[in-house]
C-alpha cells in the first residue's frame, strides 16, 4: 500500500501522467475542507427576551435614571410587555450598548478582523468528527493536494524533478518524511503544515548544494513540526490560530534556514542523542520565539523574531549550561526575551539603545545566563528576571534626568557606536550574572539607588561632564569594566546610595578628577601624556589607592586632582625628560598613597618633587 | 493575513495552472479542472458567509447607532448585505455553469457542490431552487453512503432553514402593516406553528450531537426558538408566560446536547445569550 508521501513523489514527478491515486487525493482535500455556514434568519442579534435579560445585567446602567434608554425602558411593563415597535427599539439598543462596551473594550465590533476574533461569529464546519474512523487521519493527508499543487510550481522550474534519485526527489522525500509524523489536533492548523513544506522546500529545494544528510533533515524539521505542534495543541480559540498562523507565516523561511545554518552545522549537540539537552534547549528556543511574538506581536516583527531566533541558537550552541530540567528553560528563556523587548521598548528614556540590538541584548543576556545559571536562575521562579532588572538600570543610566546633563544623550550618540552599547550591556549582565544581589540591590524598590545604576552613572555622568571628550566609546566601555572591578574590591564604600545622583559616589569624585586634571593640563598647554589606554591605567591605579584609604580622600577635597595636577605639571615642565605615561601612571600610585597619608605633601611644592624624584631614581 | 492568502492563491494558480496545462493530454484533467472549479466556488461561498454572518450580526447595531449622535463608522457595513449577495450568486453561476453538468465530477464532490447550491439558493432566498436542490442531493447521498457527512447533514437541514427564513418574511409582512402594533393570537400562534415546523425539520438530522453538522444544527435551532420567544412576545408577554417559559426549557435541553469541547462553543454561548436571554447554555456532564 503506497504512502500519502509516494502519492505526493509520484505526483510531482510525473504529472503529466497523473494517476488516479492523485487525483483521488487531490479530489478528497477539496471534498473535505471546511465550509463557513450562515446562520438561520432571526428577528435581530438580539430577540426582545435576548434584550430584556441584557438590560438586567450588564447594560442596567443605560436604563438606570439618566441613562440613555431610560426612557425606552419606561415604557415596559411590569411584566414587560410592550408593542411591537417598543420591542423593536429595545433589541436595537441592546445591539447598540453591546457594541459600545465592546468598543469600550477596545474591541471595535465594526471592525471585521475583531468582530470575528471576538466572539468567534462564524462557525466553519468541518466534513467529518474528529474521530471518525473514515476521515483522513493525518494532516499530511489533509493538505495533500495542496501540496501536490505546490510541488508542481518546482516541476516547472526544475526539470530533474522529475528524475527518481535526483537531488531535488531525495530533498522534497525528506521533507515530507519529516511532516508525516506532525499531526495538528486542529484540521484549520494543517495550513501550518503548508507553511513548513513551503519553507522547507524554499530552503532546501533552491540550495541543493546544501550538505544535508537526509536524516538529519528529518530530523531538524521534525523538531520544528513538533513544537508547532504542542503549540496548535495549546490553542484554545480561533484568535489564537490566526495569530499563530500569521506567526508561521511570517517566520517559518526565517526559522527554517537559521535552523539549518546553525543547528545542522551543529548536529551532534542539537540533535545528537535522545537525551540530549541541547535538542531539549533547541525546541525551548523556538518555543519561546512563538510565545514572544504571540504575547508582543507589536514589539516583535517577523524579521526581528528571526534574528533573535538566531542570534539566541547561536548563544545556545556556544553556552548551552542553562539547563534547569522539568521544562523550564523555555519558560526562562521566553520570559527573557519579552521582558528585555518590554524594558527596551518601554524603559529607555534616551532612546540611546535602538529596538534593533534587541537580538543581540538577547544573545549576550543568554550567554551570561549560561554561565552564571545557578546564581541567576532559579528553578523555582524561572518568570523571575534579573537581566531585565539589570537592563532597566543600565537603560536609566544613560539618561539625561539621571547623569543631570541635558545634553547626555547627544554626547553619548556621538561617543558610542551600536558595538559600544551592546558590550557595554554585555559587560552589565555579565557582572550581574556573576554577582546579582550585590549590584542589583537597591534602597526602596528605586531602581535609582541601586548599586548597578550608581556604578554605570558614575561613569556617564562624570564623561558627560568632560566637554573635550578625552575617551572614546571603546575606552569608555573599559572605564566600565575598571569601575566594576573597583566596586567588587571595596563593595560598601565606592557607592552612596543614600541619594539618587551618581554625583554623590567616591567613584564619580575620582573619575571627574582625573578627567578634569587631564583636561586642564591639556588646556594649560602641558604634554598630553595620559590619553587611551594610559588615562584608564591612571583610573585603575587611582581608584585601586583611593580604595584603601577612602578616609584621607573623604577629608581632603580634590586630592586626586591636586595630585594628577602637580605630577602633570612636573612631567610637562622641569621633569619632562625624565617622565614619560608609563612612569607616569607607576608614580602616581605611590604618590597619591603618600599623599593620601600626608596632605600636607600637596602644600609644599619642594617636598612634593623631591617625592617624585626619588620615585623616579629607586625606578631607574 | 491576507498575503498569507494572497500567496497561497499564487502558488495555487501557478500550480494550478501548470496543472491545466499539462492535462491537456491526460485522461483525469476533466476531473481536476472541475474539483478546482469546485474550490473556487467553496471559497466563494466562505467569503460569503463570513459577510453574512457580519452583516446579520451588526444590522441592529449599526440602525441603532444611526439614531444615536454618536456616529460609528458605517463605511463597510450598508454594502454587506449586496456583498454577500453578490458572492452568493457567483457560487451558484459557477456550481450551474462549470460544476454540477460536468459528468466528469466525482460523485461525492457532487454532494458538496449540491449542499453549497441548497444554500447558496436558501440564502439569496430562492427558496423552491433550495428545496428542489436539497432533495436531489439527499438522493445522492442515499445512494453513495456516508462519505460525506457534513454535506449530506447540510442538505437534510436545508429545508428547516428555508422554511424559518419564509416564516420571519411572513411577520415582517405583519409588522410592516402595523405599524408598532402587536400580532394577534391566532397570528402568533400560526407563526410559531411555522416556526415549529423549522424546529421539526432541522431536527430530521440524525446524528450524534458532536459531529460539527449537529452542532450546527442546534445552533439554528437556538435561534429559530429565539424567534418564537419573539413571537409570542409580539402577541403579549404576559398572556403567553407558559409558551415561553416552555420554549426556553426547550432551548436548555438543547443546551445540554451540546458536546464539553467544540470550537464554535463561544458562538452557542453568544446566541443563548443574545436570542434567548439565557445567561447559561452548559453542556450536560454525559454529553459526548
Amino acid at each position: 500500500m503506497p504512502t500519502t508521501i509516494d502519492f505526493l513523489i509520484f505526483g510531482m514527478e510525473a504529472a503529466i501522467r497523473l494517476g488516479s491515486e492523485v487525483i483521488d487525493v487531490y479530489q478528497e482535500e477539496i471534498k473535505d475542507r471546511d465550509v463557513i455556514l450562515p446562520l438561520a434568519e432571526s428577528t435581530g442579534a438580539f430577540s426582545y427576551d435576548g434584550a430584556l435579560t441584557f438590560f438586567r445585567k450588564e447594560g442596567n446602567l443605560f436604563v438606570e435614571e439618566g441613562g440613555l434608554y431610560h426612557g425606552l425602558w419606561k415604557k415596559i411593563g411590569s411584566q414587560g410587555d410592550a408593542s411591537m415597535g417598543v420591542q423593536d427599539e429595545l433589541r436595537r439598543a441592546a445591539a447598540y450598548v453591546e457594541g459600545l462596551l465592546a468598543k469600550a473594550k477596545k474591541e471595535h465590533p465594526v471592525d471585521e478582523e475583531a468582530f470575528y476574533r471576538g466572539m468567534a461569529g462564524y462557525y466553519a464546519v468541518a466534513q467529518w468528527k474528529k474521530e471518525d474512523p473514515d476521515r483522513p487521519r493525518r494532516s499530511l493527508q489533509r493538505i495533500a493536494g495542496t501540496i501536490f499543487e505546490i510541488g508542481l510550481d518546482y516541476v516547472k522550474t526544475d526539470a530533474s524533478f522529475l528524475d527518481a534519485d535526483s537531488k531535488s526527489q531525495r530533498i522534497v522525500r525528506s521533507i515530507l518524511l519529516a511532516l508525516e509524523p506532525i499531526d495538528f489536533s486542529e484540521q484549520k492548523a494543517d495550513i501550518l503544515l503548508v507553511d513548513l513544506f513551503n519553507s522547507s522546500m524554499a530552503v532546501f529545494h533552491n540550495n541543493l548544494d546544501m550538505i544535508i544528510e537526509d536524516d538529519r533533515l528529518s530530523l531538524l524539521l521534525g523538531e520544528i513540526g513538533e513544537t508547532l505542534k504542542k503549540e496548535v495543541g495549546a490553542i484554545d480559540n480561533i484568535a489564537q490560530l490566526m495569530t499563530l498562523e500569521r506567526i508561521g507565516r511570517d517566520v517559518l523561511p526565517g526559522i527554517v534556514k537559521a535552523s539549518a545554518g546553525i543547528v545542522l552545522d551543529n548536529t551532534e549537540l542539537f540533535l545528537g542523542g535522545r537525551d540530549s539537552q541541547r535538542k531539549r534547549f533547541s525546541a525551548a528556543v523556538l518555543k519561546a520565539t512563538l510565545k514572544a511574538a504571540k504575547t508582543n506581536p507589536t514589539v516583535f516583527s517577523g524579521k526581528t523574531l528571526v534574528d533573535i531566533y538566531r542570534s539566541a541558537l547561536t548563544a545556545v550552541g556556544q553556552n548551552a549550561n542553562l539547563l534547569l530540567g522539568d521544562g523550564k528553560e523555555e519558560q526562562f528563556v521566553a520570559n527573557l526575551f519579552t521582558s528585555l523587548a518590554t524594558t527596551l521598548a518601554d524603559r529607555n528614556p534616551s532612546r540611546l539603545f535602538e529596538m534593533d540590538v534587541l537580538k543581540e541584548v538577547i544573545a549576550v543576556g543568554l550567554e551570561a545566563a549560561s554561565n552564571n545559571a545557578h546564581l541567576l536562575v532559579s528553578p523555582e521562579e524561572p518568570e523571575e528576571q534579573l537581566l531585565a532588572d539589570a537592563l532597566r538600570r543600565v537603560l536609566l543610566a544613560f539618561s539625561d534626568d539621571f547623569t543631570e546633563n541635558d545634553n547626555f544623550s547627544a554626547i553619548a550618540s556621538r561617543l558610542f557606536s551600536r558595538n559600544n552599547l551592546v558590550q557595554i550591556i554585555s559587560i552589565c549582565f555579565d557582572e550581574v550574572s556573576r554577582n546579582p544581589e550585590a549590584l542589583l540591590r537597591s534602597v526602596g524598590d528605586d531602581d535609582a539607588r541601586s548599586v548597578l545604576a550608581q556604578v554605570i552613572g558614575s561613569v556617564t555622568a562624570a564623561v558627560g561632564s568632560d566637554p573635550v571628550l578625552l575617551l572614546n566609546g571603546r575606552e569608555m566601555t573599559r572605564m566600565l569594566e575598571i569601575a566594576f572591578e573597583a566596586f567588587s574590591r571595596n563593595p560598601d564604600r565606592l557607592i552612596d546610595l543614600t541619594t539618587v545622583s551618581p554625583k554623590t559616589n567616591l567613584l564619580y569624585s575620582v573619575i571627574a578628577d582625573i578627567l578634569a586634571s587631564v583636561r586642564e593640563n591639556k588646556e594649560r598647554g602641558g604634554r598630553d601624556l595620559l590619553t587611551g589606554a594610559w588615562l584608564l591605567a591612571a583610573l585603575d591605579s587611582v581608584l585601586s589607592s583611593v580604595s584603601k584609604n577612602i578616609e584621607a580622600f573623604r577629608k581632603n577635597e580634590h586630592i586626586v586632582m591636586k595630585t594628577l595636577n602637580g605630577l602633570l605639571e612636573l612631567a610637562s615642565g622641569s621633569h619632562a625628560d625624565l617622565m614619560d605615561a608609563e612612569n607616569l601612571v607607576a608614580i602616581l600610585r605611590v604618590v597619591l598613597r603618600a599623599v593620601l597619608k600626608d596632605s600636607s605633601l600637596l602644600s609644599d611644592p619642594n617636598r612634593f618633587k623631591a617625592l617624585v624624584e626619588t620615585i623616579l631614581s629607586n625606578m631607574t | 493575513m491576507a498575503d498569507a492568502w494572497k500567496t497561497r492563491r499564487s502558488h495555487g494558480r501557478f500550480g494550478l495552472g501548470l496543472l491545466l496545462l499539462t492535462l491537456s493530454v491526460c485522461v483525469g484533467c476533466s476531473q481536476v479542472t472541475v474539483a478546482v472549479r469546485l474550490k473556487q466556488a467553496q471559497d466563494l461561498f466562505n467569503q460569503a458567509s463570513r459577510l453574512t454572518v457580519l452583516d446579520e450580526n451588526y444590522r441592529d447595531y449599526i440602525e441603532e447607532a444611526g439614531a444615536q449622535p454618536s456616529r460609528v463608522d458605517r463605511k463597510t457595513i450598508p454594502s454587506l448585505t449586496e456583498d454577500a449577495r453578490a458572492k452568493y450568486q457567483l457560487v451558484l453561476d459557477l456550481l450551474k455553469r462549470d460544476v454540477l453538468t460536468s459528468e466528469e465530477l466525482h460523485p461525492e464532490l457532487r454532494i458538496n457542490a449540491y449542499a453549497l447550491k441548497a444554500f447558496a439558493e436558501w440564502r439569496l432566498k430562492q427558496h423552491k431552487n433550495a428545496i428542489t436542490t436539497a432533495a436531489e442531493g439527499e438522493r445522492l447521498c442515499a445512494s453513495l453512503g456516508d462519505r460525506n457527512p457534513r454535506d449530506c447533514g447540510m442538505l437534510m437541514i436545508a429545508g428547516g432553514l428555508v422554511v424559518n427564513s419564509e416564516t420571519l418574511e411572513r411577520f415582517e409582512e405583519i409588522q410592516k402593516g402595523r405599524q408598532g402594533g402587536n400580532l394577534t393570537k391566532e397570528e402568533a400562534t400560526e407563526l410559531v406553528k411555522q416556526f415549529e415546523l423549522a424546529l421539526d425539520k432541522l431536527g430530521e438530522l440524525s446524528y450524534p450531537p458532536d459531529d460539527p453538522i449537529a452542532i450546527y444544527a442546534n445552533q439554528q435551532k437556538l435561534i429559530v426558538l429565539g424567534n418564537i420567544l419573539d413571537m409570542w412576545n409580539a402577541y403579549s408577554r404576559s398572556e403567553t408566560q407558559r409558551e415561553r417559559a416552555e420554549a426556553i426549557e426547550r432551548a436548555s435541553r438543547i443546551c445540554q446536547e451540546f458536546p464539553q469541547d467544540y470550537p464554535s462553543a463561544e458562538l452557542t454561548k453568544e446566541l443563548a445569550r443574545k436570542r434567548l436571554g439565557l445567561l447559561r447554555c452548559e453542556s450536560s456532564p454525559e454529553s459526548p
